[in-house]
């Protein structure tokens, strides 16, 4: 390569760097947008801890599927329930000086492998969506979408569960989780395969769809408001891919 | 259906062999076969190792215990064998037994104590296993059960086989391969397996050998433990 392409490889890495960190929401469009917002992997380093997403709790690493790159939570190495490493670093980093209860209650889930969107702050109204594939797990196959994330480590989600072949909205409430509506079918879905679940959330109307097919309606007992992520349990291996939000114009 | 019968009985004979051979040491059952055998001093055979250990007795239902051991005729005052990652849709189904009928109850009843690690130990859970083989209905209550059961209650090993055989008996395609059918001239190969392209993967996380492995084994006539 001569010093003059390596120049111009160089800016054109840059620039995709730039874009991508544009399109991860580092610097999120105005609040009022109703353009989506995927998390970029671009720039993301394959067999390392993803950046645009903090993991919390479990092992999620960025994997290449295909020639591209996904976020994957592998529940091979995590069984005995711990938070990620550095959990104390990555809670301030997310919450500053209010941490320290988001810790207690992450701790409290620890069967619960959660990565929080960098970036993503407070989504109230619009849609959030995300690509799954599912890889394995003995006890669990989960994947799923995590929102309303709280300073003290409250949240819900929209999880998928191949064991179960169902679509469930579930709180996370003080050390408690609570099943709160399952998708109206069951939907068995092939491991390998690529899917999508979706959740839009208009004040308290929360609904959830998976491949585009309404699953899951229910009336929310207040509005939604926090940070939003990718979910997962126990042992499930998921991959992740074009993790988006919508939000709502104002 | 005349060419699964024959299928079933060559099959049958094939496991009766198996058993009653004089146990070999699986290298050398793996050079008769031509293949790679499991290696037990791998990470899969450790990990089932330790989930077997009941030298804690740390069970809390040592009554119930008992009554499963002896219903699967196992012996708990040794370690469990491993289990080599195979089996067949053959085994006939048992009559029912005193076993049968308790776990039924456990899982008909909402709340029921279900005979997990902590409360029958790794013994009683492999008995469970070995009296509900070959009975679609239980099989899959009791998969249902143990996944639920959460960590470290259920052994992964025997929940991922019984998943295969659900699926399978349901049309399903495998995601184990732990379920084994004989080709026409009698070798034995997996039953469709869904993402076959992560199968070791899979296979990892629920402690079991290599696929390939496990089909030696198999072929070469090891017992399933």
């Amino acid at each position: 390569m001569t010093s003059k392409t390596a120049r111009g490889a160089a800016a054109a890495a840059c620039l995709v760097l730039a874009a991508a960190a544009l399109r991860a929401g580092a610097q999120e469009p105005g609040a009022a947008t109703t353009r989506p917002v995927i998390v970029s992997l671009s720039a993301e380093k394959v067999g390392a801890e993803p950046k645009s997403f903090v993991p919390m709790v479990g092992d999620w690493i960025i994997a290449q599927d295909d020639g591209r790159k996904v976020v994957m939570v592998d529940g091979r190495k995590w069984k005995r329930g711990q938070p990620a490493g550095g959990l104390a670093d990555k809670a301030r980093e997310i919450y500053g000086a209010r941490h320290e209860d988001f810790i207690d209650n992450v701790a409290a889930f620890a069967y619960f492998p959660i990565a929080v969107a960098k970036g993503i702050d407070n989504f109230e109204n619009g849609e959030l969506s995300v690509k799954f594939k599912m890889i394995g797990g003995a006890l669990d196959r989960c994947s799923g979408i995590l929102f309303n994330v709280k300073p003290n480590g409250d949240y819900l989600t929209v999880r998928f569960n191949g064991t179960e072949d169902n679509l469930v909205l579930w709180t996370f409430n003080s050390g408690k989780r609570t099943f709160v509506k399952r998708g109206a079918d069951n939907v068995p879905l092939e491991l390998g395969t690529w899917h999508l679940i979706r959740v839009g959330i208009h004040g308290t109307t929360l609904t959830g769809y998976l491949d585009g097919k309404l699953l899951i309606e229910y009336s929310l007992k207040e509005p939604v408001s926090g940070k939003v992520g990718l979910w997962s349990k126990t042992d499930s291996m998921s991959e992740f891919d074009a993790f988006t939000v919508t939000r709502a114009a104002k | 259906m005349r060419n699964s019968t024959m299928t079933g009985r060559a099959l049958a004979t094939m496991v009766a062999a198996a058993v009653a051979a004089a146990p070999a040491p699986l290298a050398a059952q793996g050079s008769r076969a031509r293949c790679t055998m499991p290696d037990t001093t791998k990470e899969w055979a450790r990990s089932q190792r330790a989930w077997l250990d009941d030298s804690r007795h740390d069970w809390s239902n040592d009554t119930l215990r008992l009554k499963l051991v002896n219903a699967a005729g196992l012996d708990a005052s040794k370690p469990m064998p491993l289990l080599m990652g195979w089996t067949t849709l053959d085994a006939p189904k048992k009559p029912d037994s005193a076993a049968v009928a308790l776990l039924r109850a456990g899982m008909a009843t909402r709340g029921a104590q279900f005979p997990t690690r902590s409360v029958v130990g790794a013994a009683g859970v492999s008995a469970v296993w070995s009296i509900v083989f070959g009975d679609s209905a239980l099989e899959a209550g009791v998969m249902r059960r143990t996944m639920e059961a959460g960590l470290g209650e259920a052994f992964e090993t025997e929940t991922a086989m019984l998943e295969d055989r659900v699926r399978v008996r349901a049309s399903r395609g495998q995601l184990y391969g732990t379920l084994l059918r004989a080709n026409a001239d009698g070798t034995l190969a997996p039953a469709r397996i869904e993402d076959s392209a992560h199968v070791d993967l899979r296979r990892e996380s629920a402690w079991l050998p290599p696929l390939k492995q496990s089909v030696c084994a198999a072929t070469a006539g090891t017992s399933r433990r």
